[in-house]
């Protein structure tokens, strides 16, 4: 049975980054990716606005992940595509991959596991869309590929469900191949998607968006032919008697993203209910010793930038030296921070560079993040703005700290 | 009768060689429902309810647009109208003989309506009356059904049912359970302590004081079931006509002579009636109706196979006391573990004008997990990946209608088929071909050359790993996934498109191999799926649908889809 001291399981940014990163030690890595192609998400998304960070330029997401591929081939970096990894058990020392590829069953060990595999979208019927069941309700990567990928409209007049990026680019995409965005339609108050995509896929192109509206009903027994639109109350409920009907022939959902950790579920990875990723540790590392995750399935990023940087996280951690136990701390937040990467500290793995990540729980302005360790400030950081669609990172330095006991970070009005 | 005069005075009451007629008009589908419920008291052959409700206009069966010659001139010994479990079951049973059997479907494909949207459950049939035909069929029907899955191969799960009692009182119910059991020949229930509940099922609810299992239930894929049915119907030598709807009949000197579909005409010596909800529009084309169907709608929730570890293994559900379950006329719904391995909650039910209205509404998903919670506590509304709507095909009798015609000579009726139709399939199948035997007078010629077993490939996913390799070898597509969620290859897509029934659809290759099915519903593998149909058959991309005629996905025109024509 081949073995590898690394396997990274999908072949996104996070996973090439991961894989250019490992490569970088004498360890032998395999990268799997499902598809013929790396690249994952960012082969259909043609808009630009990636690579702001990582290559100080504005690339479009098949440049940026042809920029990475481009790494990926100086490496000695073992790439198996159209490989889909069927079952992992663990085995002594490590884990046994059964995987289906084109040319029959392989089995292969792997000593380190780096999970890249992404995330997939909530549907219309998790968000409880009633009503018939007709043709013309997409989610908005599927529109996205028939676009993008197939060259084919899937639309004329749509409704957009949902503020979030992917949505917003999809009324900008939807508009220039010519159809009409009636308009977004987004449950809560505030918009989901980064400010930057409010103002260049709606503002300049005039598409309205509604706040604290939702779609409760899709009506049309063949193609859609209009939806349902109510207002909502503080908890998100429909107030009865703001039923409004809006002709469309289409529907497309942006309404959240759900990280794949079906593989780490069945490795038996703690999960995190706040990202429905792991709990990871600075190094991206797993509470299960071995198992890494980054990119998408780690949490939702806003930007391709921070998923190839978590990816380089994981590999740097899954290429060092095994220490053997780890010293695993939780980090602490207050309620003003829905949620934060990473949830751990080990302390023996280094301190010195911690990048750490949050979301607000909601809009907020003025305020101070502390991050004070058994009590004593080690940082303070100050925000103007801090809105949930807008993920905060940091660089923290950790490596005064002796044999910590109780880490918290606090998102405090500025005083 | 007084005392129908007295509730519904403007309703004409008469009787006609033994059926019971009602005409008139009233302000409220209830009271329809319900005066055609009084009506069934009187000792009739049937109810046949033509009260109209004010302001209503029944909407028009839904078909497929077009008209065409393409079955024109047909001419067979069996017309079956209508592929659901029963039009299907019969078809394959005929199929065994050496007669000339078309079965004609309005949809675009098989089991579209309610032998596909309900919950799969092989009942046992305890609280049928022994003198119902439900009771007749079903019972007949279990000993049948594992070895017709197993020809059919198609997966039969038998785990048994498992009934709760939340009241230490209900005990004694449990014993007449076994009497009603006994009397049924049905194999008797274990009664099962609290103790015994939980060794059995820890994921139970507390309210669950007793239990009473039942090792004779069972569990089947509907729809996969019927396809599989039809698929071995066609092998054996059985025409199917999709997208082909009854729209006339010509009856000639009490014998039906001709059938007008949207495709053509057909000249049949026997009719079939297994249309469902549509039952009885087709008893009256062929000037024969003794019954009424009164739709009633139900909704269940599929739940992750993540789920199923917080379920239980097998079919549960709470014992409801009988006044509760009158009033909803069902068994009182359940959780099922279905043979694919997610969990299915379900079914609702209440009466609606509509026979054919799939629409879902969020208070019905809202009162199965409130209904349901103390079965078992740990399902989460949260772990719902879809959900959606069946039609049951009641009449007032609220039992099947298996009969030849009463006034029309060469009718067969197969119809008022409700739960446990899915049960009761066979013997229903095995009955409607002696009714043909006797309407011949003569013993059927038998098909020297039916094959007993259908000719099917095994999802790749669940063969053992040296199979599945050797297979890929010979063709490298069944080793490329396309379903994640569902682990399905490119290869078994593409050979989806080749079975003996093809329907070229989104649903028709989720039907038939689970791409599409799992928690992302699609959202990645429907336009792959999109993209496979397109270039295996070369079908341009503005011709693929979603489902039915109509739902085109791609390249659209407003003015070309389904609902504008």
């Amino acid at each position: 049975m081949t073995r590898y001291d690394i396997v990274i399981i999908g072949g996104g940014p996070a996973g090439i980054a991961a894989a250019i990163r490992s490569s970088a030690s004498n360890k032998s890595v395999l990268l799997i990716e499902r598809e013929a192609r790396l690249g994952g998400i960012l082969k259909q998304c043609i808009h630009d606005g990636f690579g702001l960070s990582r290559y100080k330029e504005k690339l479009s997401g098949p440049e940026y992940a042809e920029r990475e591929i481009e790494k990926l081939k100086n490496t000695a970096v073992d790439i198996k595509t159209l490989t889909f990894v069927s079952k992992i058990v663990r085995a002594t020392n490590g884990y046994q991959l059964t995987l289906i590829t084109r040319q029959g069953i392989e089995r292969l060990f792997a000593h380190k596991l780096i999970l890249a595999t992404g995330c997939r979208e909530r549907t219309g019927k998790q968000v409880a869309i009633h009503g018939t069941n007709p043709s013309g309700v997409l989610t908005a990567g599927s529109a996205q590929y028939y676009m993008n990928i197939l060259g084919q409209m899937p639309m004329k007049r749509t409704v957009i469900l949902g503020s979030g990026d992917i949505g917003l680019i999809m009324a900008r995409r939807i508009t220039l191949e010519g159809g009409l965005v009636v308009g977004v339609y987004e449950i809560k108050r505030e918009p989901s998607g980064l400010t930057r995509n409010l103002v260049q896929c709606l503002n300049d192109y005039n598409i309205p968006l509604f706040l604290s509206k939702t779609v409760t009903r899709v009506f049309g027994h063949d193609r859609l032919s209009g939806v349902e639109i109510m207002k909502v109350d503080e908890t998100m409920t429909p107030i009865p008697g703001t039923e409004e009907y809006i002709e469309c022939d289409s529907l497309i959902l942006s309404v959240g993203l759900i990280p794949e950790n079906e593989i780490a579920e069945t490795l038996a990875v703690p999960l995190n209910p706040a990202t429905k990723g792991p709990y990871v540790d600075q190094g991206m590392e797993t509470l299960v010793d071995g198992i890494y995750s980054c990119g998408n399935a780690l949490h939702v990023s806003d930007v391709a930038d921070m998923v190839s940087e978590t990816g380089e996280l994981a590999a740097t951690s899954a290429i060092s030296i095994d220490a053997g136990a780890r010293k695993l701390i939780k980090i602490g937040f207050n309620k003003n921070i829905s949620y934060l990467v990473p949830s751990h500290l080990d302390c023996d793995k280094p301190l010195n560079k911690v990048i750490c990540y949050f979301r607000s729980s909601a809009c907020l302005t003025n305020q101070t993040l502390k991050i004070t360790v058994d009590g004593l400030l080690v940082k303070s950081i100050k925000y103007k703005h801090v809105r949930p669609p807008e993920m905060e990172r940091l660089l923290i330095d950790f490596s005064n700290i002796v044999s910590p006991k109780k880490i918290l970070f606090s998102l405090e009005e500025s005083t | 009768m007084i005392r129908f005069k007295d509730e519904f005075p403007t309703i004409d009451l008469s009787f006609n060689d033994g059926c019971v007629f009602l005409d008139g008009q009233l302000d409220d589908y209830e009271q329809i429902v319900a005066a055609g419920y009084l009506a069934a008291c009187f000792k009739s052959e049937g109810v046949v309810n033509r009260i109209k409700l004010s302001g209503y206009t029944e909407p028009k069966m839904r078909t497929a647009p077009f008209v065409d010659k393409k079955y024109d001139g047909q001419r067979c010994d069996v017309l079956i109208i209508g592929a659901g479990i029963i039009g299907c079951a019969i078809a394959r049973e005929l199929s065994k003989y050496n007669l000339t059997t078309i079965v004609v479907e309005k949809e675009n494909d098989v089991a579209l309506h309610a032998s596909s949207r309900n919950d799969g459950v092989i009942h046992i049939g305890i609280d049928l009356k022994t003198s119902t035909l439900k009771h007749h069929y079903l019972r007949k029907s279990v000993p049948l059904y594992q070895k017709m899955c197993e020809e059919l191969h198609v997966p039969y799960i038998n785990r048994g049912q498992l009934v709760l009692f939340p009241q230490r009182s209900l005990r004694p119910l449990m014993f007449l359970f076994n009497r009603m059991a006994k009397k049924r020949h049905i194999q008797l229930g274990e009664v099962w302590n609290r103790k015994r509940l939980l060794e059995e099922e820890p994921n139970i609810g507390k309210a669950a004081r007793y239990g009473m299992f039942f090792p004779e239930g069972a569990t089947i894929c509907p729809y996969e079931t019927v396809i599989a049915l039809a698929e071995h119907a066609i092998e054996n030598g059985v025409r199917f006509f999709l997208d082909t709807a009854v729209l006339d009949m010509v009856i000639d000197n009490n014998y039906i002579t001709k059938v007008i579909t949207n495709r053509g005409d057909i000249y049949p010596r026997y009719v079939v009636n297994a249309a469902g909800t549509f039952s009885d529009k087709i008893a009256a084309m062929a000037h024969d109706q003794t019954f009424t169907i009164h739709p009633r709608k139900g909704i269940e929730a599929i739940l992750d196979k993540k789920a199923k570890s917080r379920a239980a293994s097998r079919s549960v559900s709470m014992y409801r006391g009988s006044s509760e379950r009158k009033k909803d006329h069902t068994k009182g719904g359940g959780i099922i573990p279905t043979v694919d391995g997610n969990v299915l909650i379900g079914p609702t039910a209440y009466e609606t004008p509509e026979r054919e209205n799939y629409e879902t509404d969020a208070d019905s998903i809202n009162a199965l997990f409130i209904k349901h919670h103390d079965t078992l506590p740990q399902l989460k509304q949260s772990d719902v990946i879809t959900y959606f709507a069946g039609i049951r095909a009641a009449t007032y009798e609220e039992d099947f209608v298996i009969k030849t015609g009463k006034w029309t000579k060469n009718i067969i009726h197969a119809a008022g088929i409700q739960s446990p139709g899915l049960t009761a399939a066979p013997a229903i199948a095995i009955d409607i071909a002696k009714f043909i035997e006797q309407l011949e007078k003569a013993p059927l010629p038998v098909n020297i050359n039916y094959q007993p077993q259908r000719r099917v490939q095994q999802p790749l996913a669940k063969l053992d790993d040296a199979i599945r390799d050797q297979m890929i070898n010979d063709n490298p597509n069944f080793g490329q996934i396309v379903c994640r969620c569902e682990e399905i290859s490119k290869g078994e897509i593409i050979a989806a498109l080749h079975r003996p029934l093809v329907v070229p659809t989104l649903d028709g290759v989720k039907r038939r191999v689970r791409a599409g099915m799992g928690r992302c519903q699609g959202g990645f593998c429907g336009p792959l799926v999109t993209q496979i149909i397109h270039e295996e058959l070369q079908i341009p991309y503005r011709d693929i649908y979603k489902k039915g005629y109509g739902t085109i996905i791609l390249k659209m025109t407003k003015d070309e889809t389904y609902d504008a024509l």
